[in-house]
Order: structure tokens, then sequence, then C-alpha cells
């Protein structure tokens, strides 16, 4: 579910427009940043947190299906 | 002949865009949306997007929706929710004595587990009074439920002003929504409500899902046990076409709302009138202006419901005599009686409720056609000619 409301706000989002993701540790951190770059969109750092993740995403120039 | 369909209040006809929209997630996306690999992706997708379309409808957050299997699972979760998770806190539930049956068997199941319930009346109207609300409420309530427009006879209850006392009471309030939503507007950041119901097949959504808002907060424990779907909240596999259907559904009554119901106000006024003047004896029913605009409710003298149902349908008219739920039944409806209406008057029920596809020139025919089955079952009944001998 994270990397599926994580699609539908970048697909919202205009190219090169940045995202910040915050993620549980465990599943959520290991399938979402994997599943970001699959989509063609640019991870651009992963930051620890207390618990999880920062995740700073950046939309893709073009639509990947 | 052509069958005009006049009852939208029992169900709505799935629209061809709902349709459409349901068809990918039966032919390509029919993944498990539980699953991580893209085959489960792309079926969660449709289901987060249809959770949006219906959080815009409602005024609400995606997160605060919860997807069922209908409008009756919606109201028993509420229900049976809100009375497991403050079973601490109190025994007693306050509803009213007009509710849909999915309320009110809810309602008495509870009763049979040990809760109190308090059944409000209503006026001539089928409306609850609010201070009849606050002077039920202890400090044992646990939850007011009362429905936001009754099926039969169309009232819109107060439930901005009932959503004001339950929060300064603090007590949870909720309503079943499933005769509203989508055909008037409901904004949840403007009324204190904290659940509602809703049911798809009512806004011309497919039948088989319904869904549950709950608000952020909302002490409400899960309904359906299990798998960890729903984030926890309902579990059981998803019925992603449905879900994707009910949220097409959504995003179309939003954007055409205004339109139907102008639409629906327009034909139903045009249908009363006609039955004001050509039809002696009926008086109509629910609340005259506070009241579904796609409703319109009469008791015939003299006449069973039923069988002017079953005269108008061979004349090519689908219509209902109390609610479709409890069609079955000779009984005289629970909802009319609540109003007072006595039992040999009220089993002459009848409800036509209007729709998007229905035009005026339906509407003609129908005032055509009812005044001369109201006449000959009339001349056939025992009833009314002992009256007049």
């Amino acid at each position: 579910m994270n990397w599926v409301k994580t699609k539908l706000v970048l697909e919202g989002m205009e190219p090169g427009e940045r995202l910040e993701v915050l993620l549980d540790d465990g599943e959520a951190i290991q399938g979402v940043p994997r599943s970001v770059r699959a989509e063609g969109h640019r991870v651009l750092q992963v930051t620890p947190l207390e618990g999880g993740f920062r995740l700073l995403v950046e939309r893709a120039a073009s639509e990947h299906e | 002949m052509e069958q005009v369909y006049f009852d939208h209040a029992a169900t709505t006809p799935p629209r061809p865009e709902v349709i459409e929209a349901m068809l990918p997630y039966l032919r390509e996306r029919w993944g498990n949306p539980s699953s991580l690999h893209a085959t489960g992706v792309r079926a969660a997708e449709g289901i987060e997007r249809a959770r949006e379309h219906i959080a815009a409808l409602l005024g609400a957050q995606p997160d605060e929706i919860v997807l069922t299997g209908s409008g009756t699972e919606a109201d028993n979760h509420a229900l049976i929710g809100v009375s497991q998770a403050l079973r601490d806190k109190g025994d007693h539930i306050i509803t009213s004595a007009v509710e849909h049956h999915a309320i009110l068997h809810t309602a008495a199941f509870l009763e049979e587990c040990g809760l109190r319930v308090t059944y409000l009346p209503v006026d001539g109207a089928g409306m609850v009074d609010p201070p009849d609300v606050r002077d039920a409420i202890t400090d044992k309530t646990v939850l007011v439920s009362i429905m936001h427009a009754n099926n039969e006879v169309g009232t819109i209850q107060p439930i901005a002003e009932i959503g004001a006392i339950c929060r300064e009471r603090e007590v949870l309030f909720h309503t079943d929504a499933v005769q509203t939503v989508g055909h008037v507007p409901i904004n949840l950041r403007e009324i204190h409500v904290d659940l509602l119901s809703l049911s798809a097949h009512k806004l011309y959504g497919p039948k088989g899902v319904g869904a549950l808002y709950i608000r952020e907060g909302a002490c409400v424990r899960s309904y359906m046990h299990g798998g960890g779907q729903e984030q926890g909240r309902r579990a059981g596999t998803e019925n992603v076409a449905g879900i994707v259907g009910l949220g097409e559904a959504a995003r179309l009554a939003r954007e055409e709302m205004a339109w139907e119901m102008s639409h629906n106000a327009g034909l139903c006024s045009l249908l009363i009138r006609g039955v004001r003047q050509h039809v002696p004896e009926v008086t109509e029913t629910g609340h005259p202006c506070q009241r579904l605009p796609n409703n319109a409710s009469f008791c015939v003298a003299g006449v069973e419901g039923e069988s002017i149902l079953l005269n108008l349908d061979l004349e090519g008219f689908a219509v209902s005599s109390g609610s479709a739920c409890t069609s079955g039944g000779l009984e005289p409806s629970h909802v009319l009686l609540a109003m007072g209406i006595p039992p040999e008057i009220a089993r002459g029920s009848l409800r036509v409720s209007v729709g998007r596809d229905n035009t005026f020139e339906q509407v003609d025919r129908f005032l055509d056609v009812f005044p001369r089955v109201v006449e000959r079952l009339r001349s056939m009944s025992p009833i009314v000619r002992a009256a007049s001998q």
C-alpha cells in the first residue's frame, strides 16, 4: 500500500517535482525505493529517522507504464 | 410498451462509464490487491483511486474511507464496532423509529447482547426533533445513529443539528446516508458526523459494494476479522471491480449533482402536482420541504399499495410500496406507523423515486395511467364499496 499511495501522488505531480515519503522500517523501505526506480523516477536521498526512513523522490520526465 | 423505472430508491442502473471503468479490473487487473507483485499493485491502484473519489464526494480524507460489501455491512460495522470499542464507557445507543432495517435489526441484535437502545419518535413528517436526542443522551450513551434521509418517505433529518449536539455531549454520531450520498451535497468538513454509511448501487454504481466513513480518531472496532485489508479495519479480499465502479460513480455524482438535483426535483414537482389534481383522497407523506429531490411518496385511500404496484407494473411502471427490503411482507410500513399514519391508510402506501434517465414525458404518461389504476382498484375494493353504501 505504501508504493500504491506513493505512485498515485507521483502521477499527479509535474516532471522534476520532488516528493518526500516517510516510511516505516522493514518491508516498506525495502520495496518502495525499488518500485520508484522501476517506474523511472529518481530516488535522490534516503535518510534514516527514528523508527523509519525519509525518502526524497524526483518525478520522472516521462510516464513508464 | 416502454418500461419506465421509477424505483431509484431501491436501486439504480449502473452508468455506462461505471461499467467501462470496472471492466479492466475483471479482464486484466484481476490481481489480489494485497499482493506485493506488479499484478497485485495494479489492482490496489484501482482501489486507492476509487477511495480518493469517494472521499472527495464527502469532503473526507481517503484514509477515513473503509470499503465494505454493502451499506448494510457499513451500518452493522458502525453500530457493533462502536459498541464493542466503547463498552467500558457505556452500553446505550440512541436511534430513531424510522431507520432502515439494517439499523433497526442490528440495534435489536445489540439489545439481545445486553445493550440498551432508545428508539426516538418522529413527528407526522417523519422528522426527529434534535432536543429529543439531547434529552435521551446519558453518561452511558456511546452512539447516536440517525439516518440522513428516509428511504420510504424521503424526509431529510437535521443531522447537522444532531451532530452538533453529539459533539457537545462527546457522543459518537453515525448517519446512514445510503439514500443521500451522491444525490444531495454532503461536506463532512462542515457538519459533525463521526461515521457515515453509503452504498454503491444507490448512486448508479454496482451492487455488492459500500463504504463506511470513520472520522480520524473515532473509536471503532473491526467488524470483519481476518486479513489486514483496509488497514486492518475490514478483512476480506476486496471486490476490486466493484470498488472501482463505486469510485467512478462517486466521481460522476460530484460533477453532476447540481444538474441531477434540479432534474429530479422538476420531475417530482410535476408528478406531485399531477397526483394532487387528478387523484382524490391521496395523502402525501414525508416532509414537504426537507425531502429527497427524487422522492414522491403517498398513501392512497381505499386500496392496497401492493395492488397499485402490481397494476402499475402491468402498465409498464416500476414503483414501490413501502420499502424494497420489506416488500415481501403484508404489514404496513414501520416508518408510516411511526409517523402516526393509521394502519388502514398506511397499507395504501406508494413510493415513486425518479432518476437521471427519467423524462417529463414519462411523468406525463404516469399521470395518465395512475388515476385510472386507482379508480379501477377502488371500484373493486370491498372497503370502498361498503363505505359508499
